[in-house]
């Protein structure tokens, strides 16, 4: 498949705009967005709160679709993909962390991981084993049966780590992972990313923090809904 | 002090469930407002009716009126507080941000405004409906020819109100007022405000089962607030089933109890005007009252040949000959020996009664009675209409005179003769007091095959007498309790109405407060399909164990308290009640999914 040509584009966003509307009022949370991230790239996009990051990302894992422009992940345009299929195509290529809010609060940390991994066509014992493994990679095998209210900040973003990769998905998008989080939590963050590094996984992290920009292969500079040269 | 602009602001921006919550109130307010004016006309009334409908049947439909408007007010007063419970845990977030922006009796007098906002709206417009509604029946009334007594529509109206306002505010505040008290606003303010509890529910029981089943299963049962749902839920299917099965039992048995008052295929005999006498006096809307005809008067008995002459004939099934009269039925007071003297059960209670004598053996009614009817031997005792239980006060054990003599009382039926006003005792008991000579009245049953109602009404007068056929005054009652129980029927369709909406908005509500989660299953790589399939399992779970066990809660309810021997409606009625609730609980599913939708649209992170 495409996603695996080594030196190809793996994000690709051609006058990308996305407009919303409030009242009479029209904000520009992404304007005229020009783009290219090749397989197996580290980016980190920076900038002040309300430059458009998170919607970025949003579109890039085809939750929103831009109001304007196109979107080709793994060589997909998937700003033209029906909700089912994209459905279907985050579910194996895409793994996703939010800045908060990470878990379905009605599963334990265990359940969230297998929950993926079953969207994804896997079944039986295994799927409970190799989430156990993931969990011990964040270091939280003791808390695979706490539920989201049970876990602190941290945990759960740990949590949300370890079910972004259940599926082993070629692309990672992950929103301010430390911002939250006290020193030490955000260290055990950093080096999950480091272990993603190793892993030849195409990566995009929204991020203020330079631990994690150091990482980076690439880093954007966002403000106003626009990329900065 | 909050401005009540805030407020308005709060309440329009949620505007959905602002509008349920004051729709669901309104409705309820709006029933019993209608109902009580209703009762009051028809129902509660009973004895200053124009029409003669006997005590025992208004005291059924009385009964019902009264269970259906506490039964409206309950479901009303079981929405409001859910729903508040609903917001309020909804809005924890929002009260423990204004706590800790400085706010802490503003917060409360801010939901208090908002409670008294929907509590005052709510009641006003369930008022005004309720009125709008009552006159409209009246006049749907009066077109059909019925005199409908005169309440004081807005003096009830006023009391209700402020029955409402006290009753909704109360239980719109309280939840609110309670959770304010108890919020810690650090815990409002963590991550996550929804504390699950699993027990034995979330761990053994379903530990094999997919995560989409545990996901829908701990939404719908695992929580505090879900608990309390499903309890809801139970409420309003039960009060749901017992309207309605309620209603069809009611109507049913009513009916039924008249048609075995009057029975089935009976023919009347008698001279013309006592004839017309008679037939007046069975209708329960008779259009002008016919004065009882000198019944002493020798012209009117039918000659004992022409009664032997029909006791002769091979097509008459049943000969019932009777002799009738109108007289004063007296409570006799009784006195009681006790330890120190003695005590006096009853009162000096009277009524006008029409007297039937009839021999025990020949009577061709079926009434639905207590007690037992009189036999053979019964010199000194009688049985009443339903009616003069009300001039009694114990039938087991006082008397009443008539014409001079004392007698037992040995049952009362359910009679639609005379309004229930009516007593029965033996032919020659009542022919020895008035000193009657012959019967006046004759009743019959034919069989058709062996005759022809012509052949049979020229013979009858031939003795100067007329036949008049009773099915049709049986059907002129039956229609007219339909025409009752059509007007009263705007209840079931209007608890069905209150009880839907709020059973969505339970839905709804609970759907939007799971957003995050919904939003995290989609962006793990969720179809549609599989959201659909945990909403649509909630909403299964919840049906199967709170609205089926609701649903045959009222059954039993109904088939066993509501009245004594009850007729059951028929299979395809239950049938179509059936069919009738599953499609409000399918409503449940579409409306969870529709909103699902709305909800996962726009990823707001
Ligand atoms: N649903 C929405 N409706 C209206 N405006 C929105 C919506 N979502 C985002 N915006 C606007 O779009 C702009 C970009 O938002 P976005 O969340 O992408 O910012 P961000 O860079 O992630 O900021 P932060 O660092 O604070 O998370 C903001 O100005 C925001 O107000
Ligand atoms: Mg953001």
């Amino acid at each position: 498949m495409d996603d695996q040509k080594p030196g190809g584009n793996a994000i690709e966003l051609i006058d990308v705009s996305k407009t919303y509307r409030v009242d009479d009022r029209t904000v520009n949370a992404l304007l005229e967005i020009n783009m290219e991230i090749s397989t197996g790239e580290f980016v980190t996009a920076t900038g002040p709160s309300g430059a458009g990051k998170t919607t970025l990302l949003n579109i890039v894992g085809g939750l929103d679709k831009p109001t304007e422009g196109e979107v080709r992940v793994l060589g997909l345009t998937i700003s033209e993909l029906e909700e089912d299929v994209l459905a279907a195509f985050r579910c194996r290529r895409i793994g996703y962390v939010f800045q908060s809010y990470n878990l379905v609060s009605t599963l334990t940390a265990a359940e969230n991981i297998e929950f993926a991994m079953e969207l994804a066509g896997s079944h039986g014992e295994n799927i409970t084993e190799k989430a156990m493994v993931l969990l011990e990679t964040v270091g939280l095998k003791e808390r695979a049966n706490h539920l989201p209210g049970q876990l602190s900040g941290g945990e759960q973003q740990r949590v949300a780590f370890a079910r972004a990769l259940a599926n082993d998905p070629p692309i990672l998008l992950i929103d301010e992972p430390t911002a939250n989080l006290d020193d030490s939590t955000a260290i055990e963050i950093v080096r999950i990313l480091c272990l993603l590094k190793g892993k030849a996984k195409t990566v995009l992290v929204t991020t203020h923090d330079r631990r994690i920009v150091r990482l980076a292969d690439r880093c954007l500079r966002m403000s106003n809904g626009k990329i900065e040269t | 002090m909050v401005t009540l602009s805030y407020i308005l602001k709060d309440l329009s921006r949620r505007r959905f469930q602002t509008l349920s919550a004051i729709g669901a109130l309104a409705l309820a307010m709006g029933g019993l407002t209608f109902l009580v004016l209703y009762g009051l006309g028809l129902g509660f009334n009973y004895s200053k009716l124009p029409w003669r409908v006997s005590v025992g049947l208004n005291y059924i439909f009385a009964v019902f009126i009264l269970i259906a408007s506490i039964l409206v007010f309950l479901i009303g007063l079981i929405a409001l507080s859910s729903f508040s419970s609903l917001l309020t845990g909804l809005r924890v977030r929002d009260i423990g941000i204004m706590k800790a922006i400085g706010l802490a009796e503003e917060v409360n007098s801010f939901f208090l405004f908002e409670s008294l906002i929907i509590a005052f709206l709510g009641c006003v417009i369930g008022i005004v409906g309720g009125l709008l509604s009552f006159y409209l029946t009246t006049v749907f009334f009066r077109i059909l020819g019925f005199s409908v007594i005169s309440v004081q529509p807005f003096s009830v109206a006023s009391v209700l109100f402020i029955l409402g306002m006290v009753i909704s505010f109360i239980s719109i505040y309280l939840p609110l007022h309670r959770s304010i008290m108890k919020l810690q606003t650090s815990n409002a303010l963590s991550p996550q405000t929804m504390k699950l509890r699993l027990g034995n529910l979330g761990r053994r029981s379903i530990a094999r089962a997919s995560p989409a089943f545990k996901i829908a299963s701990r939404s719908a049962l695992g929580d505090k607030g879900s608990s309390r749902t499903l309890i809801s839920l139970f409420l309003i299917s039960c009060l749901l089933s017992t309207i309605i099965f309620g209603g069809q039992i009611i109507s049913g048995t009513v009916q039924n109890y008249v048609e075995r008052g009057i029975g089935e295929g009976v023919f009347l005999i008698a001279h013309k005007d006592i004839v017309a006498y008679y037939v007046n006096r069975l209708s329960f809307n008779p259009l002008e009252d016919v004065a009882a005809p000198n019944l002493s008067n020798p012209g009117y008995n039918i000659p004992v040949g022409f009664v032997d002459w029909l006791r002769s004939q091979p097509y008459v099934k049943g000969l019932d000959p009777r002799l009738i009269a109108e007289l004063t039925a007296y409570e006799v007071k009784l006195v009681t020996p006790v330890p120190d003297g003695y005590m006096i059960v009853g009162d000096d209670r009277r009524a006008q009664v029409l007297a039937l004598g009839v021999n025990p053996g020949d009577v061709l009614n079926d009434w639905v009675l207590s007690g037992r009817f009189i036999n053979e031997g019964d010199e000194s005792a009688l049985v009443v209409g339903d009616s003069l239980l009300d001039v009694v006060y114990d039938i087991s054990q006082e008397h009443l005179k008539i014409l001079g003599r004392d007698f037992d009382i040995a049952g009362a039926c359910v009679d639609p003769l005379n309004g229930g006003y009516t007593i029965y005792l033996k032919y020659e008991t009542l022919q020895a007091l008035t000193g009657f000579e012959d019967p006046n009245v004759v009743l019959v049953k034919l069989d058709l095959e062996k005759t022809s109602i012509s052949d049979f009404e020229g013979s009858v007068t031939r003795n100067n007498l007329e036949l008049y056929d009773l099915t049709s005054v049986l059907d002129k009652d039956l229609g007219f309790l339909q025409d009752v129980w059509l007007s009263l029927s705007t209840l079931p369709s209007l608890t069905i109405i209150i009880g839907g909406l709020i059973l969505i908005n339970f839905t709804a509500l609970s759907v939007s407060a799971r957003s995050n989660d919904f939003k995290v299953m989609k962006a793990v790589g969720a179809k549609r399909k599989d959201l659909r399939g945990i909403v649509m399992t909630q909403t299964f779970l919840l049906v199967v164990l709170g609205a089926v066990p609701g649903v045959m809660a009222g059954w039993v309810f109904c088939t066993s308290f509501l009245v004594l021997s009850p007729s059951l409606p028929s299979v395809l009625t239950i049938a179509i009640d059936v069919v009738l609730l599953a499609i409000i609980f399918a409503a449940l599913s579409v409306v969870s999914v529709y909103y699902v939708r709305r909800m996962t649209a726009h990823v707001v992170t």
